[in-house]
């Protein structure tokens, strides 16, 4: 049925989608960080529409699968959405008010997941890689979940990505996650792995 | 909590000190872990999980309060409120969160379920969700989690334990695993595929990071 393969793509996206929201707005707020915080507001555009898509999806599927079954799938498609509106409501603090939160950064840096930013290196053993040939996740349990370069930002970059020096990566992982990945990013090219 | 249970004693709301940047980054975890345990619980069908995402949601709106109180007797003038306000947003904002954890929770917990047809896809998704038992061939079973460093050798982060019905969920270091423990965890595929195999038994050591 290709109505079950659409639906199973929606509620992925839509899971996706909303959880890395909740990363980019931490990281907007943390940074006020104005180009971030508006990729959080078009995010949330693209959440509506997929939650139509998918109400739209699973009306086509009633009279096929059991109903409880569907009513369910679409209250987890309410409960996304609105995760990516309760990240919204933090990105847009950005625009709120500008100071600077010392309360906040504390408390989101000492978290069991944490989202950092870090600025390649000319030398550093990661530029030229892909990020499949990194395998950063895998190994070491860090997402690269968007890169600026040259002032323009990817976000949700593929395994493809090809990453450059002066790139700037945010990554989001656990803290021991992530020291990992900053003491590996600042190995310089040529040394020989241990 | 059911009515008959509902009586002044137990829903009074105490002032305690306690710093809201403590409180914040507790909520903050609570919150995602309340989403991967909600997922998880829709996923497998476990009505535990489902319970527990729940209980956890009452445990967050008694720190949303708390957070609340020592945030309103931080504030002295303009400053402080212009200061608090985006800290006091963005925990109600992580409440909002963990209160659709628990509807995802409730979907469970009132048997209505996802279709299963299509809740397997939430295993295929970026962040992938397991869940395993330890077997007794295990490489993995009277070992601290501390000194199998799962999260930095093979990128999972383990969510819960389950052992003789009690679901353990602020595992540490120290934790020991031990046969017939029920683990929860997220990570990416290979990662996920290597835990199963090391608590089934299947891969007798822990692969080491190989970036580059």
């Amino acid at each position: 049925m290709a109505s079950i393969e659409t639906i199973q793509r929606i509620l992925v996206k839509l899971k996706e989608t909303s959880e890395i929201m909740t990363d980019l707005a931490y990281f907007s707020i943390l940074n006020q960080n104005e180009d971030v915080a508006k990729h959080v507001l078009e995010l949330e555009e693209e959440v509506d529409s997929l939650h139509t898509e998918l109400g739209l999806e699973v009306l086509k599927l009633r009279e096929k699968r059991p109903e409880k079954g569907l009513l369910g799938l679409i209250q987890v498609g309410v409960a996304s959405e609105n995760i990516a509106e309760a990240a919204t409501s933090i990105a847009e603090l950005v625009f709120e008010s500008s100071r600077p939160h010392p309360v906040m950064n504390v408390a989101l840096n000492e978290a069991d997941e944490v989202v950092a930013a870090f600025k390649l290196s000319r030398t550093s053993i990661l530029a030229n890689q892909s990020i499949a040939e990194l395998s950063l996740h895998d190994d070491i349990g860090v997402w690269i979940i968007a890169i600026k370069r040259r002032n323009k930002w990817y976000f949700d970059p593929d395994e493809r990505f090809v990453l450059k020096s002066d790139d700037l990566l945010l990554i989001r992982g656990p803290p021991e996650g992530r020291d990992a990945f900053l003491s590996l990013a600042r190995r310089v090219r040529n040394q020989t792995p241990s | 909590m059911s009515f008959d249970q509902l009586n002044k004693e137990s829903l009074q709301i105490k002032y305690h000190p306690a710093p809201v940047r403590k409180i914040l980054t507790e909520i903050k975890d609570l919150s995602e872990l309340m989403v991967d345990l909600a997922y998880s619980a829709v996923l497998f069908d476990d009505l535990d999980l489902a319970e527990e995402v729940v209980d956890l949601e009452d445990e967050v709106d008694r720190l949303m309060s708390l957070l609340i109180m020592n945030a309103a007797l931080a504030i002295r003038d303009k400053e402080d409120a212009e200061a608090i306000y985006p800290i006091i947003k963005t925990a109600s904002a992580i409440d909002r969160i963990s209160n659709e954890a628990a509807r995802i929770a409730r979907v469970v917990i009132r048997k209505i379920g996802v279709d299963p047809l299509i809740s397997e896809a939430l295993s295929y998704a970026d962040e992938r969700l397991v869940r395993t038992s330890i077997s007794s061939d295990s490489i993995l079973q009277q070992k601290k989690l501390g000194e199998l460093g799962l999260e930095t050798n093979i990128g999972v982060i383990i969510r819960a334990i389950r052992r003789n019905g009690e679901l353990y969920l602020d595992i540490d270091d120290d934790f020991m695993l031990g046969v017939n423990d029920v683990i929860v965890a997220k990570g990416t595929d290979t990662g996920i595929v290597e835990l199963d195999m090391l608590a089934r038994g299947g891969l007798k050591r822990i692969p080491k990071p190989k970036v580059i």
